[in-house]
């Protein structure tokens, strides 16, 4: 009894410890932000890396979430006899939650666990250390570009990976299931509140972007320095900032409401 | 000063001094901790208790930020190289003399074309580590730890994989280094005769603690552990480097 107290104790404690460990490291950081030199140069590359090259996994699953979405909400408004409504279904759902989490849960997968693993193995060959025997600060040559470029490219990939699930339901909606172009896109266009729901968007991203950025090169910084230590902190950035995104979500949308 | 990984000691009551502008040799065997002074000295590892002092200042003291000024005057070749593998040759080596003194890259490429060659490399500026061989990562690591000329040069295993002619010309280089520019040079090695040869003062690391001499008198010493550690041949080329320099002397 007391030994399941005391375990119970000690992993909140650690808990509690890991979390002040992850602030601190959120304050250098943020620290690093106007210190010189500008590492524009990294901050590019990353945002290649990050951005970019995820370009064509967001296109083709936004195309196929609005595919889905428009075949699955066509029938179910059918039967209200609402199908004029899809337009407005669609672009609401999409611009206010599908599109922020799912983008963040796919750049998590491609770039946040990428991310980890590269500063993971720069660690285990002593390549940070190397930087700060040469003065330079690690976490400002090698977390601060990669957390930015993060945080700027999550709400660009959530545009892009909103517009073709759009066009996705609209070609499943107007082809497939013979629904008036016109009334979809008007639907939509009414719908759809620039400051309401796309400032909802586009907050939730850029937030997401920033728990990634974090987390993603937190877990790298304090992996233990092997192969196995790495594929930990690799697998924890996936689980972690899958969490933290969730929940941030439910977060922001119950603030935004009130 | 005392260094404990968990329950693992390194060293317990270790303790020496290292004069600067000489050249000490750091002996003992695999797993005596020799990498592990080498970090402590550069302020990558703290002791549990004691005190490190590098040129007066005591780094058990000082921030992360402070210690980043002393590191300039500290160039360190860690055992493995440590090379930043998505970057060149050249912007490895080049990355100090970027980061510190703000210089335009084509100054930079010649002058790191110098530095390489002095280690005898030429032409590789445009590989990647990965393309590399192990005794040419050894000597772009090396040409990166005195790019900046430091005041103190920690080398871990500088020796180590290279071919009898790159271990003279290193060696030579270090000689040079320290009797030119003045620096303080701290080397482990396997490679006795070089080593030897070079150094000015040895500090033999056993069970936690270390003792230190010049080569003349560990050669000399009746402790078994360090003729043992010197070995037949050790010893036998420190007394006829002795009869060498004495006899130059006169
Ligand atoms: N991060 C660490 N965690 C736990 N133990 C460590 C760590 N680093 C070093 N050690 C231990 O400290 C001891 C000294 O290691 P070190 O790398 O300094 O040896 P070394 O003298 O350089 O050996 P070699 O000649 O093989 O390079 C070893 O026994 C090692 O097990
Ligand atoms: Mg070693």
């Amino acid at each position: 009894m007391i030994g399941a107290i005391r375990e119970l104790g000690a992993r909140v404690t650690a808990g509690v410890e890991g979390l002040g460990r992850v602030a601190r490291f959120g304050g250098h950081l943020v620290g690093a932000v106007p210190r010189p030199p500008s590492r524009f140069g990294f901050f590019v590359r990353a945002l290649f890396d990050a951005g970019v090259l995820s370009v064509a996994l967001i296109c083709l699953s936004g195309f196929t979430v609005g595919m889905v979405l428009g075949l699955q909400l066509h029938t179910t408004l059918t039967r209200f006899g609402a199908e004029e409504g899809l337009g407005a279904v669609v672009g609401l759902s999409l611009v206010r939650e599908l599109g922020p989490v799912l983008t963040g849960l796919l750049v998590t997968g491609r770039a946040g666990s990428a991310i980890t693993a590269e500063i993971g193995a720069m660690k285990s060959t002593e390549q940070l250390d190397g930087l700060r025997m040469m003065a330079i600060d690690p976490l400002h040559f090698v977390a601060l570009p990669r957390a930015l470029a993060l945080t700027i490219a999550m709400p660009l990939l959530n545009g892009l990976f909103i517009v073709f699930a759009i066009a996705g339901a609209y070609g499943v909606g107007v082809w497939r299931q013979g629904l008036d172009g016109g009334v979809y896109l008007s639907g939509l266009e009414d719908a759809v509140l620039f400051g309401d729901d796309v400032g909802q968007s586009l907050l939730k991203s850029l937030v997401f972007g920033l728990l990634l950025g974090l987390i993603s090169t937190y877990k790298g910084h304090s992996c233990a320095p092997d192969a196995a230590g790495v594929a930990r902190a690799t697998t924890s950035t996936v689980v972690t900032a899958s969490v933290c995104i969730l929940l941030a979500d439910y977060v922001i949308t119950a603030l935004w409401g009130v | 000063m005392r260094l404990a990984f968990g329950k693992r000691t390194v060293f317990d009551g270790m303790s020496c001094r290292m004069a600067k502008g000489k050249i000490h040799l750091l002996l003992g065997g695999s797993g005596t901790g020799k990498s592990t002074l080498l970090r402590m000295i550069g302020g990558l590892q703290r002791p549990n208790s004691g005190e490190i002092r590098v040129a007066g200042h005591l780094l058990s003291e000082k921030s992360e930020r402070e210690l980043g000024e002393i590191r300039k005057g500290i160039g360190m070749l860690f055992q493995n190289g440590a090379l930043l593998d998505s970057m060149t040759v050249l912007e490895n080596v080049g990355l100090p003399l970027r980061e510190h003194l703000r210089q335009p890259w084509p100054e930079i490429a010649t002058h790191v074309a110098r530095v390489l060659k002095s280690v005898g490399l030429e032409g590789v500026e445009g590989l990647l580590p990965r393309h590399l061989s192990g005794g040419m990562l050894r000597r772009v690591a090396f040409a990166r730890a005195i790019v900046m000329e430091p005041e103190i040069l920690l080398c871990d295993e500088p020796f180590s994989g290279l071919d009898p002619i790159n271990v003279s010309r290193i060696e030579d280089l270090l000689v040079e280094l320290n009797r030119k520019l003045g620096l303080t040079i701290v080397v482990t090695s396997h490679h006795m005769a070089s080593s030897l040869r070079m150094a000015h003062q040895m500090i033999l690391l056993r069970r936690g603690g270390c003792v230190a001499g010049t080569p003349e008198e560990l050669a000399s010493s009746s402790d078994a552990e360090v003729t043992d550690f010197l070995g037949e041949d050790g010893r036998s080329y420190l007394a006829r480097l002795h009869e060498l320099r004495s006899g130059s002397a006169s």
